[in-house]
């Protein structure tokens, strides 16, 4: 895939959760363009364009996170997205478990656009994925490029 | 926990030693006291006594030679009228004397007697004087007369010494005595005095040990409390390290529970969505089934969640509006659930509590009162509230399905149902939260119903609750 035309950018490690997440957005056809990583590390090799990711110069309009993450976590993920000039405009919206207090101050005291809690019930988590792919892909308004 | 009672034992038999030793310097102290007194009593009533003696002396010598000068030898011999004034001061003071002596020595019979001897011969002597001086006085006075009379007289006088050095003899004997008796009250006044020193000294000695004692055993107790505390803020660090595994164990459960339960309930869905033929009615039924599992399974560990984190959560205490809260959350259910519901609120004054905690109250209750009277035609619900003496006590009643009252102990319970998950949904949190919440707050729940006739549920928050 070439990561220029990547639109979503999904950095989840469990590859069920993963799955369900492609088919709910699938539905509405906003995975298109989308890309998986399951690790904090990569993800960011991706954004930033670094390592296996060096030749291509990826610049996603929506990046969903997953806070739980092998090597880097997710809320680390998102102080290196937020802290950079060239990344911190893109939207990053949390899709998580958890329910914590603590992780939700620290994702918005870090500049999170949404943080989103994943229902059990897959016909609600479904519905959420859709609709934040529809208020993110359409109707938003993305930050000139 | 030994060297404790040990050390305690000790304390004790050191106490007894101490109260010991004071009765002993008390029973000294008074002892030696009264032997004090006593001695010294005896020592002034010996030395008066010696005072007394000597005076005796002193006067017995006195009398003695005032016996000598009754005489009127010198005068009637050689006519000098300073010797015949001699006699008469002798004459006029002896009977004096010899009064005075008997008064002294009254006590003393032997004394007694020899004063009357004295006397007797005193009285002969005078009279002799007294006839001699007439006769010369009369000029008849011869030579032979004379010398009879110088005769006469010094036999009286010999008689008298002697008698007056047995007197002298005799006082001389019984100042010894009392000298030797006075000397004795003197050293057992001294050994009393002595004695108090060395028992003042034996005291101060005591109350030094004591006191040393005391000094050291407060500075083993200060390091105790020292180490107490020590203790205690370990025990505090402790106590704060397994609150936040008991956190970092929650946030496992709220993370790495849920998303196999999604999965679960996710993949059961895409089968009876993309592959429904090839399931016949049942196999769709136990997909469903698996689906409905998971689904409660997750709002079980919502519950509990929700439980363990308002059981730990700190109440933030102050003053609000009993009416607007009831008000609020009565207003989100009729937007959110539509029941058919009557719901009549009693106004209500405001209260010190825990706002959202209070809330949560509420919400639970009433969520309570309207799922349990829901096969009711139109639910009723009132609620209303009491002051009594010490707390605020709120019900609210329902027209529903009540309970009996038989199993109203399990009511309030984690997980306890009194009716069909398969009639009734819900976890069994509910009312466990509840009661969480108002033991927080220092209040009571408790529940009210017969089956069939409606339930009234109560909770009360203490007039004070810090």
């Amino acid at each position: 895939m070439e990561s220029r035309s990547v639109e979503i950018l999904l950095v989840e490690d469990n590859p069920y959760e993963a799955e369900l997440a492609i088919r709910g957005l699938k539905k509405h056809n906003f995975a298109n363009n989308l890309y998986h990583i399951d690790d904090g590390a990569d993800a960011l090799d991706f954004i930033f364009g670094r390592g296996k990711y060096a030749d291509h110069a990826a610049t996603p309009k929506l990046i969903l996170l997953d806070i739980k993450l092998p090597r880097v976590d997710g809320i680390e993920v998102l102080r290196q997205i937020k802290m950079n000039e060239k990344t911190k405009s893109i939207p990053v919206v949390v899709l998580t478990s958890s329910k914590e207090n603590q992780d939700v101050k620290a994702c918005y005291e870090l500049g999170v656009n949404s943080y989103i809690v994943k229902p059990v019930d897959f016909d609600s988590f479904a519905k959420a994925v859709a609709e934040l792919g529809m208020y993110w892909m359409l109707l938003n308004t993305a930050p000139p490029r | 926990m030994i060297a404790q009672a040990n050390q305690k034992n000790m304390r004790l038999s050191f106490e007894k030693v101490l109260i010991g030793f004071f009765v002993f310097v008390t029973i000294a102290v008074i002892g030696l006291g009264i032997l004090n007194y006593q001695s010294n009593r005896s020592y002034h009533r010996s030395a008066a006594a010696v005072n007394h003696t000597n005076e005796v002396l002193k006067l017995n010598a006195r009398t003695l030679s005032s016996l000598q000068d009754l005489t009127v030898r010198g005068y009637i011999t050689t006519g000098d009228s300073a010797l015949l004034s001699t006699y008469l001061t002798a004459r006029d003071s002896f009977p004096s004397y010899l009064a005075h002596l008997r008064q002294l020595t009254d006590d003393n019979p032997e004394q007694s007697a020899l004063i009357d001897t004295l006397s007797h011969w005193a009285a002969g002597r005078e009279a002799l004087a007294q006839t001699y001086l007439a006769m010369y006085a009369v000029h008849l006075l011869t030579d032979s007369a004379l010398v009879q009379y110088t005769t006469a007289s010094r036999i009286g006088l010999m008689e008298i010494k002697k008698v007056s050095a047995h007197i002298a003899q005799n006082e001389e004997a019984l100042l010894t005595e009392r000298q030797a008796l006075t000397q004795a009250n003197r050293e057992r006044f001294d050994i009393s005095i002595a004695l108090i020193f060395a028992v003042i000294v034996l005291l101060l000695m005591g109350c030094t040990v004591a006191v040393v004692h005391y000094i050291r055993q407060r500075k083993r107790f200060e390091k105790d409390i020292i180490q107490l505390n020590t203790d205690l803020e370990k025990k505090i660090e402790e106590l704060n390290i397994s609150n936040k595994e008991m956190e970092s164990f929650s946030y496992s459960v709220s993370h790495d529970l849920r998303a196999p339960l999604r999965i679960i309930d996710g993949f059961a869905k895409i089968i009876s969505d993309d592959h429904a033929t090839a399931f016949n009615e049942e196999g769709k039924r136990f997909m469903d089934t698996i689906r409905s599992n998971a689904q409660h399974m997750g709002m079980l560990i919502d519950d509990l969640l929700n439980f363990s984190r308002i059981s730990r959560k700190e109440l933030n205490l102050r003053e609000i509006n009993m009416n607007a809260l009831v008000e609020n959350v009565i207003d989100n259910f009729m937007l959110m659930d539509k029941p058919n519901a009557d719901i009549k609120v009693q106004p209500m004054s405001s209260a010190v509590c825990d706002e959202h905690l209070i809330r949560q109250v509420w919400i639970n209750l009433l969520s309570n009162a309207l799922k349990y009277s829901r096969t009711r035609e139109k639910a009723e619900i009132s609620i209303s509230w009491e002051q009594t003496g010490t707390e605020t006590v709120y019900a609210i009643r329902d027209n529903g399905v009540g309970f009996d009252m038989q199993y109203a102990g399990k009511l309030f319970g984690v997980f306890q149902r009194l009716h069909k998950a398969s009639d009734y949904e819900g976890t069994g949190v509910g009312l466990a939260l509840v009661q969480r919440i108002v033991t927080r707050h220092r209040g009571r729940v408790w529940a009210a119903s017969q089956p069939g006739m409606g339930a009234t549920f109560y909770f009360s928050l203490p007039k004070h609750i810090k």
